[in-house]
Order: C-alpha cells, then structure tokens, then sequence
C-alpha cells in the first residue's frame, strides 16, 4: 500500500503534528537546523560556513600524516595467580537478584575480567524468565557511579567503620544492659524481602525487646495496609495473568513498577500471541485517571477521574453481587459489558486496583475477584512471614512521646520522600544512615554509612510469587561499602561476620547442614533456591469483611467532579526517586510523554486552556498548605481536571547527575488529593521532549488489526532494484517485532545503551534532537486527543538490503556485509553525517561532541570491551549487536565437539530482544525458514516501514492486534492503519 | 613599455611548478613508504622488558609448547599472558638465585603483577580473535615468526590491515594441517602441486569461505 489513499484514522506524535501548528512544521522541515546549533540565525552563521571549508582544507592534509601512525604503546598485565573459571577475554557470567522494594528479579550478569558489564534476566526466575525491566539494567551504571558514597561519616567528618560500629554496639548493649523495657532503640527500614535479614531482625527485635521496625515504601502501602486489614496478617498478592482470560485494572499499572511486572507482561503478551492464531485472545480493560502503559495496551481504556473511578469500582462490586456495594452506573455500556465479560470467564478472569488507591477500593476488588472465583487462579495471597512492622507515620507519634533514642535508617530516604518526617528526625538524639549516597537523609544523621551495592553484595530475596533466589556479589565493594545485613550484625554485637557468612549461615539452619553445601551450590548456579515447601497461599473468607468498616469511597475523600484533583505515580525515569543520579534513566523518555531529564505536571488539553496553560508553561500547585511550582505537559488522554504528578525528582543531594532535577512532588500531603489549585506563575520552563524529533509525517508507519477478523496480507510489491543481489552467507540475519507484545517499556532502549556503550547526552542535547539511543521507542496517539489510543513502535536500525545510507559515504564507513549486516566502521568514520541524512528511518546517531565520558575512572569498568567506545564526530547505529553474532559463530565453529558454521537459532539474541519482557523482538536466521524470525516474516500482517522507499529492510513487523469487546461501542472496532 | 619578466622568468615558472608537484608527490611517496616501513610498524624491532624472557631458550632449546604459558589461544580472542605462577612453576625449582628472574620472585612474593611491554599489537579499534585463527589452521609461525629463533621478542609481521587483508582475500596460501598449528618448523611440501593440493584440501576440510572474511564487522565493531 503506497501513500496514495488518504489515512482513513490519522496517527499524530504530538498535538502540534496534529495540528500543524506553523512552528511544528517548520521544526520538522530541518534536521539539523543552524538554529540549534548556538541559537544563531542563518545569516550569522554563513560566515562560519566558510571558516569550516577553510579548517576542513587544512585538516585534511594534516590529518593524513597523523592517520596512519602506529598505536600507542600498551603494556601487558598479566596476573599473578589466575583467578579459577577465568579464561582471558571470555565473558563469566553468575546468578544474582536484583530487588527494588518488594521487587526482586533473578538476573545473570556479565562480568568481563572481574567486572559487572551487562545485566540479563535469568530465565530460570519467575519473576524474570530472562528479562528484565528498565531499572534493573541501569544498576550497572549505579554501581560505578563515582558519587556514590565512599567514606563513612560522622557529623559529616570522615570517620572509620570501626568507630561506627563500636557505637552501634555500645549504644545497643547500653540499652539492654540498662534492662530499659521497651527499648529506645528502632530500626527503620524499607520493604524488606530478604528471608536472611528478616531472620536477623527478628533476632534483633528479641534481643532488644520494645525495638519497633518501621518500614517505609514511598509506593504501595495503602494496598499492603488494606489486605492486612482482610487477611488479619501481611501478605502479598501475585498475579496470573497467563490464566486470566479478561483483565479489569483500576488505575493498575500492572507492567511497571509493581512486583512481578515483567513476568505479568510476559503473561499478558503470552495471552495474546501470534502462536494460536489469535484464536483465544485476552483481553484487558483498563480505567485510569492518567494513561500508562498498562492502559496503552488496553483493548477498551476508560478515562476516569478518580471520583468517577471510585463510582466504577464500587458499581461493577455491586453488578457482581457484593453485599454493601450501590450500583450508581446503571446505564453504563461500558460497565455492563465489563460485567458480562467478567461473569463469562468466572475464575478466569482478574480484577486489580492500583496500590495508591484507597483501603475501601481494595476491599471491593478482593470481593469482587472471590465472588468470581478467581482466588486462588489468577490472584492469589502469600502470607509474608515478616516480622511485625508499623507504618512511618507512627514514628512521628512515638518521637514525640520520648520513645526514641537511636534509630538505624538501612537504605531508605524519609527525608525526601516522606518529608513531614523531618522535624521529627531532628528530635532524635542518634541516627544512623546506611545509604548509597551521601543523601538528603544522610544530611540529617549522626552517622552516615556508605552501603555496597547490590552487585558488590550477598544477600537473598523473594520474589513476587514466593521465588526465594540468591543474591551473590559480582564485585568487591569499589567504596568499602557496607551491606545492611553487616550492620545489622554488628547492631546484633556480632561484629566480624560477613555477609557470606550471615547469608549462607541463615541457611545452613534452614536446609541443614548435611545438604547444605550441594543445595548452596545448586541455589547460586541456577541463581533460583529451592526452599523447603513454601507456606501455603492464605485463602480468602468471607467472613473476615464482616468486620470491616466498609468505608464508602466517598465524594470528601476524592473531591468533586468539577474540582481540580491530583494524582502522585512514581516515575518512569527514578521510580520513587532512588535512581535519579543514574543518567541512563533520567534520559529514557518517559513511555507516555516521551519527556526526559524533567518531570512535569500532566494536564489534559481542555484544563491547560481553561488554565490557559500550555506545554512548557509553569504552574504553581497548591495541594493543602503546600504550594510548588511545576511546568506542565500536556497528555492526549488525560483526564479532565486531573493533574498528574510524577514522584521521584526534585532531589537536593542526589549527587552531580540527580540534584536539581524537576520538582518534588513528595512535598505534597498525597492525602489531600483533592483539596488542589493550579495558577500560572508567568514564566517557562523548557522541557526535553523527544516525541517531535524524526516524525514521519502521515506515511504508514503504524498498523492496527482486530483479532478474529480476516486479514488478507498485501501482496508484496518488490520493486526492481539496479544492484546486484551480493549477499552469499548461508545464514542471512533479520529481525522481528511484534507490536502486539511491545508495551513500550523501553527496555530493550536501555539494554541496547547498556550493551553498546552508548552515551547520555543530556537535557540540552536532547532538546536538540541528539539523544544517542540506537533503539527508540516512538509513540503514536490514534483517534480524538481527547480520548486516543496509545501505541508502541521500537525502532531500531532496519539494516536495508537496498540501505540508502551505504552509498553515500565518502569515505566507506558503512558497508553491507555479506550475512545481510548494515555495518558501521568507526576508524573510518569522518563524520560528514550523509549517511543520516539519507537515511529514512532516523536511525543513525552521531556524537556531536565528546559524549563518551572517558575522565571518569569508575566509569570505565562497567563498559563492554566487545564494543568499540566511540568518540567525537562519528556516526553510531544499531548493529544488530553483531559483536554477539561474531562471538556466537566463532564459538559454534570452533567447538570442540560439535563444530559447526550455522548458528543454531535462538543461540543469538540481540540485547534488545533478550531484555524485552514481552518477547516483541525477534532475531535470527531469514534464510532458514524454519527459524522463529522467518516464520513470523511469513505471517499475514508482517510489514516494513516504508516498504515503498524499496529499502528492504531486514527489520520488518508485525500489525498490532487488539481484542475490542464488539458490544462496547467505539472506534476500536475496526482495523486501521495510517 | 618593458616585459616586467624576462624569458628566464618562464623556466622558473615551469621549476616552480614541477618542483611543487614533485614536493607535493614526495610527500605523499614519503607518507605512504613511512606508514609501511618498520620505523611506523615497528616490525623486527627488538622491544625490551623488564625480564628478558628469551622465546629461544625456552621454545627453541627446552622444546615448551606455545600453549604452556600462552593458554587461551584456542579458546579465546586473547591468547594469554601467563601468570607469574607459570614461571615460578619451574623457576621455584631451577635457576632460583638468577639475577634476571628477580622481578618474577619479587611479583610472586609481593602478589603485584609483572608488566610486559606489548609487541604485537592491533588498534583498539580492531577486534582480533586468536581462537578461530588457531582453530582453522593459521600457525602462530604465520603472524608471530619464528620465536624459537627469538632470543627477545619482536614483531615479525607489520600486522597493519593490508597485511590480514593479504591472508582473508586468499587464506590457502596460509594454512597448515591442525596438528602442525604450534610447530615452529613445519614447511609446507616442496613440490607446487602437492603444496596447491594440500592448500586445497585443508581449505575444504577448515570449511573456510573466503566470502565474508573481507566484511568490516568482522573486525570493526
């Protein structure tokens, strides 16, 4: 299908495109426009256009005789004693846990010559399957960030761990040799999964009998507090999404950020998978307030301010039959076919509510989701087994009740992320803060720690479903870091255990020491434990509501419909603020706004102009007494009168990265949601949007199919070509992308930046179009801006057998290899950018100064050495990480039993594809046609972008596929592309 | 009014010319022959290290294999430096007062590495891999010379790009059978027809396609 037949649904990127506002289009007419560069005019800059001819002249009669000169000398370190299993430039690889709050992924990680370059996900871990989200892989950055705590502190003075730990023991063995009943002493944490140091602290708390362990998570308690409420006892809820046939979120985002994620969204994907024909498709409703892209991926997103969500939840409890609940909706199309499709698939089907929603909302759903018989199916509830831990808020009560002396802060940050903590903390006598960073809480401390990283640690913890798994250190602490469970040792006046020792200690009394040493060996191998039979999912009774406050979501909790009313999420780019001195996360677009380096106050169209406020415009929020000023981004989707406030940035001390960085929306009483004014305060600010960079402007970029209808594939069109067919490798490489599985998490966007050593560029540089990522994820809007459909698109480089970039380089540094590679060569690279200029896709980078940050010497360790670091003035792509495919073909054809010259499929994954957590991507064999890659090319809704540029490009994909419920009426019932 | 030059002034003329093109041809001729001779390449350049390890005494005398101490070379892109613990192997039992061995006691004693100065040496850009070479029947003689000839180590090739070009455009001329990888005198047969026949059959049995080792990804990446 050429371009000929006008777009029967436009896909826009951005208000303006769709629009096409006079600036938008003069923006989009010019790549490389002058006036980014040095905001000069034209004019101004024609004289410079003839100093460079000049420069050039000069430069390339000297650059010839400093080409071809010698390397510089280089020395050869060996070891003195070789270190077992390492063989010299081969890649080692161990099993560890990443974890994040109550988050734990299973990962394996590359360690090239003792050092952590690359974190996969393992795929013997539940809660990985072999890929990982986007924080995860940005841990490798984390551990070598050079502003990471690196010495003790006391009263901010350098200080040594043995002073430290002296008085932690003193002060601890002060407290119960005084017999002081209860004690002064507290621990305050944040959730803790780790069965080893959930172990410790208990033994903590009996050995200081009257300690409290106060755990805070800046995300989520409100769900944790509403199931202890139902199950008398904390537990933890997982998902089966694999099972459930219909999904109903209420502002859930089930594929980010909560435990267990990245396996839901495999679920998910899985349910809907080219394999079966799209014959038994899930499908998932999702109402929010604001989009993410849980509800992107939504066959029917409905756009609920909160009150109106609250109406939602408790209308569909009473459709399904729950005592108490007041159906309000009556007339609800929507609502009704929910119901019907819910009681359609009774036990398998599956109701979430978000974990900032209110304790009443979760009562509902946990009602809802037994009545259907889906406990114990799709969602079940595992009994946490933790000791008893209370809530932040009751820390400010027992402070100024005088009960708190000492308190032990293990990695967790109150003084940013739950500020009214704060006068509180200064009316403790002793703090101790074992940290990452030198942090806003640390500030606050008597004694600060610096904590080792996860990978410079041992340890353990449980993943969403009951998954106990290893955490073993690939590093030794590069800061003389600390873990928490040392000092939780020394806290425990066992001074001189490591945490190998606590860890593989605990153990050996669980699994007893007659097995102990094979099941240890077996745990950090396969990087998953196999625990003694796991406690047995707590069932749900009814009764237990019974004596419930069935506390009604009422109008005075959640404002009015006419009143402006906020809602707070962690952010896509620091979560709950923790990552925001990791670059690598501060300039992934966020997947909805496609905004880095900034978060913003998200408005919908309608109240920016009744605010008269546009993207880019600052605001004052008042929420409460607490006024902070905000620039706003306007978000197709969003709901009417509803701010969005993303959490984790406004950070003071985060460190040279992180400090400084949009504002703080932890500020806010998040109580008092509603209680919200927003006025213009004059000024701009400008934000770092990546959406209007490259648009395609109305070609047929993106297609959308419904499932179960018939689809004929077009008739591929091959056009003639003037150059020969070349290529005569037997196996010829491709890829595939799937956009029904692609929720555009940006996975795959940061494994690619993590793989190849690709450099951030910054806020500035970004503005400009110049972020470096070879893989981008590029977001289309469908339909009316008030309400439209949302989709994913990763775009890497398509590797062209006609490439439009190959022939115009001058100087050959991009070739086409011989198994179907578009090659790049830096060393020849001069940096004339024709190649990007010619190329369609917009997938070529070109370092525009020296981005590469080649000072730092922490830095260089995390780099992969089997890519090249690129310097100023080359062009950079994707290369279908053919440093994999080379290592993989040397490997098969110099195996020593088996030698062979085809690389068997599935053996080669691109870090893209190995990351994403839905399979979306594809690599392999398109010669063989018995390869994934090739047997998805042969599907009927298979296409390339811009087929008619007669590029043929190897990377092509497959239409996305929704499952719209034919009785709720809307566009989503008919099949589309641009 | 007078010629402001005098005939003679077009024989200047025309030397001035030739003598700038010429200048302009022997600076090129210049750059081209400095970038292939030894002074840019370093080729048969003696380099000295702080124990002078003679590959002579201890390949060409002692009969040690490469892959002694050079052990990854059939595994890996490097083929290893060995670890002080390979020389103290023998050297803790012969030659133990010896004042040239003393940095290797010293780095055994004090556990800090010895630090050899590189001799072959490839850009940082190029990505070299010594297993598949080893594996498919490219001799260490090939690159490396004969180092049981070497009383101190030095480059026996240019090892510039034209050099590898050489062999990856036609490989045949450069192979020998699997067993004779690590010998240091093998030859290949005298006769052309046994030597073409023998090039042939091992290119068979390597199943070495010369197509696609002329690829840029195959060492730039």
């Amino acid at each position: 299908m050429g371009n000929n037949a006008p777009p029967s649904r436009p896909f826009w990127r951005s208000l303006d495109e769709l629009v096409g506002t006079p600036q938008f289009k003069a923006w989009a007419g010019d790549e490389f426009a002058p006036e980014m560069f040095e905001k000069k005019t034209r004019a101004e800059m024609g004289a410079s256009r003839r100093e460079m001819l000049k420069l050039a002249a000069a430069s390339f009669v000297l650059a010839s005789l400093a080409s071809c000169s010698r390397a510089p000398e280089q020395e050869l370190v060996p070891y003195v004693h070789t270190p077992a299993g390492r063989t010299p430039a081969r890649p080692q690889h161990f099993a560890t846990t990443l974890t994040r709050g109550r988050e734990s992924i299973g990962v394996i990680v590359t360690s090239n010559e003792g050092r952590p370059t690359k974190i996969e996900g393992n795929p013997k871990h539940p809660a990985s399957l072999g890929a990982t989200d986007t924080f995860a892989q940005a841990e490798v950055l984390g551990l070598c960030d050079p502003d990471r705590s690196q010495a003790v502190l006391h009263n901010g003075q350098v200080a040594t761990w043995d002073a430290f730990s002296r008085e932690l023991q003193q002060r601890l063995s002060r407290n119960q040799q005084a017999q002081t009943i209860p004690s002064t002493a507290h621990l305050l944490t944040g959730p803790i999964t780790s069965p080893s140091m959930l172990d410790q602290i208990t033994r903590l708390m009996a050995k200081n009998p009257g300690m409290k362990w106060y755990v805070h998570d800046p995300t989520g308690e409100k769900a944790a507090i509403a199931l202890r409420s139902m199950f008398k006892q904390d537990v933890q809820p997982s998902f089966d999404l694999a099972a459930a046939r219909v999904i109903v979120s209420f502002d859930c985002d089930l594929f980010f950020g909560i435990p267990g994620s990245v396996r839901y969204a495999r679920d998910f994907a899985n349910g809907r998978r080219y394999t079966h024909g799209y014959s038994s498709v899930n499908r998932l409703y999702v109402a929010e307030p604001s989009p993410t892209i849980t509800g992107s991926k939504a066959d029917h997103r409905r756009i609920a301010r909160p009150t109106e969500l609250a109406g939602l939840i408790e209308s569909l409890a009473a459709r399904l039959g729950i005592t108490g609940a007041v159906d309000t909706l009556k007339d609800d199309a929507w609502l009704n076919a929910v119901a019907k499709d819910l009681e359609a698939n009774a036990g398998h089907s599956l109701i979430v509510a978000g974990t900032g929603w209110a304790v009443a909302a979760h009562h509902w759903v946990v009602q809802m989701n037994a009545a259907l018989g889906n406990i114990g199916k799709t969602v079940s509830f595992r009994p946490s087994n933790a000791p008893p831990s209370i809530d932040l808020a009751s820390l400010i009560t027992d402070v100024n009740a005088h009960k708190v002396e000492s308190l032990i802060i293990l990695d967790t940050n109150p003084v940013y992320d739950a500020p009214a903590i704060t006068t509180a903390l200064a009316n403790i006598p002793w703090i101790a803060h074992v940290g990452l960073y030198n942090d806003e809480t640390a500030a606050k401390a008597t004694w600060h720690v610096p904590m080792a990283h996860t990978l410079e640690s041992w340890g353990d913890a449980t993943a969403f479903d009951g998954t106990v798994s290893a955490i073993q250190p690939l590093i030794a602490p590069l800061y003389g870091g600390k873990s928490a469970m040392e000092v939780l040792a020394n806290a425990l006046g066992e001074p001189l255990k490591t945490d190998y020792d606590l860890v593989s200690d605990y153990w050996r009394r669980v699994i007893g020491p007659a097995s102990f040493d094979a099941w240890w060996r077996t745990s950090l191998r396969e990087g998953v434990m196999a625990t003694p039979a796991p406690a047995a999912p707590v069932a749900f009774d009814q009764a237990s509501i019974r004596g419930l406050q069935s506390t009604r979501l009422g109008q005075e909790t959640l404002g009015t419909n006419e009143q402006l009313c906020a809602v707070f999420r962690p952010s896509s780019g620091t979560y709950d603020g923790r990552y925001a001195n990791n670059a690598w996360l501060q300039e992934l677009p966020d997947p909805i706004t496609k905004l880095t380096w900034d978060n913003a106050a998200w408005l919908s169209e309608k109240t920016a102009r009744h605010f008269n406020v546009t993207t880019g415009d600052v605001v004052r929020i008042r929420i409460a007494s607490t006024t902070v000023e905000a620039p706003v981004i306007i978000v197709p989707g969003q709901a009417e009168f509803t701010v969005t406030l993303p959490l984790g940035y406004g950070r003071t001390k985060a460190g040279s990265v992180g400090s400084g960085v949009g504002f703080n929306a932890y500020a806010f009483d998040q109580e008092m949601a509603f209680d919200v004014e927003l006025k213009p305060a004059g000024r701009t600010f400008p934000l770092a949007i990546t959406q209007e960079h490259s648009t395609m402007e109305g070609r047929d970029i993106f297609r959308t199919l419904v499932a179960n209808t018939p689809h004929e594939k077009e008739p591929k069109v091959v056009h003639l070509s003037m150059y020969p067919d070349r290529l005569q490798a037997k196996q010829q490489w491709g890829l595939s992308i799937d956009l029904t599985s692609c929720i555009g998490c940006n996975a795959c966007t940061i494994a690619c930046q993590s793989e190849n050593n690709i450099p951030t560029v910054g806020k500035e540089e970004v503005k400009m179009g110049r972020e470096m990522h070879w893989i981008r994820i590029d977001r289309y809007f469908e339909g009316e801006p008030e309400d439209p459909a949302i989709h994913h698109q990763p775009v890497p480089c398509m590797h062209c057998e006609q490439a439009p970039c190959e022939p115009v380089c001058p100087v050959g540094a991009t070739q086409h290899s011989q198994d179907g590679l578009n090659e790049m060569v830096y060393n020849r690279c001069i940096g004339t950018r024709y190649c990007s200029n010619n190329c369609p896709y917009k997938v070529r980078r070109f370092n525009f100064f020296q981005y590469t940050d080649r000072e730092t010497e922490s830095r260089k360790i995390s780099r992969n050495p089997q890519v090249t670091v690129r310097s100023r003035g080359v062009i950079e792509k994707c290369t279908y990480c053919v440093q994999r495919i080379r290592n993989a073909q040397i490997d098969a054809d110099i195996d020593p039993d088996r030698p062979t010259q085809s690389v068997a499929d599935g053996v080669i994954q691109t870090a893209c594809q190995q990351v994403c957590p839905t399979q979306a991507i594809v690599f392999g064999d398109v010669a063989d046609d018995s390869s994934r890659v090739s047997k998805l090319k042969a599907l009927p809704h298979d296409y390339a972008l811009l087929e008619e540029l007669n590029t043929r490009p190897r990377t092509t994909y497959l239409a996305e596929v929704r499952n719209p419920n034919p009785e709720i009426p809307g566009p989503t019932t008919k099949e589309s592309h641009a | 009014m007078a010629a402001l030059f005098t005939p003679r002034a077009n024989l200047f003329a025309r030397l001035a010319i030739a003598g700038l093109v010429g200048s302009i041809a022997a600076v090129a001729l210049a750059t081209y022959g400095w970038d292939r001779s030894s002074y840019s390449t370093h080729q048969n350049l003696f380099v000295q290290q702080t124990v002078p390890f003679s590959h002579q005494h201890h390949v060409g005398s002692i009969g040690l294999d490469c892959r002694y101490c050079h052990t990854s070379v059939e595994k890996s892109a490097f083929a290893g430096i060995p670890p002080t613990s390979t020389c103290m192997n023998c050297h803790q039992q012969i030659w133990t007062e010896a004042k040239v061995l003393e940095p290797v006691r010293t780095s055994w004693q004090t556990n800090k590495p010895l630090i050899w100065q590189r001799v072959n040496r490839l850009p940082d850009f190029v990505f070299f891999n010594h297993s598949i070479h080893v594996n498919k029947g490219i001799g260490c003689v090939e690159c490396h010379g004969r180092v049981d000839q070497m009383p101190l180590m030095y480059a026996a090739q240019p090892l510039t790009m034209q050099w590898c070009l050489d062999c990856h455009r036609d490989p045949a001329k450069h192979l020998r059978p699997a067993d004779q990888v690590f010998s240091m005198e093998w030859q290949p047969p005298a006769s052309k027809d046994k030597r073409k026949a023998q090039q042939a059959a091992l290119m068979e049995s390597y199943r070495i396609h010369p197509i696609g080792l002329t690829d840029c990804s195959t060492c730039h990446r």
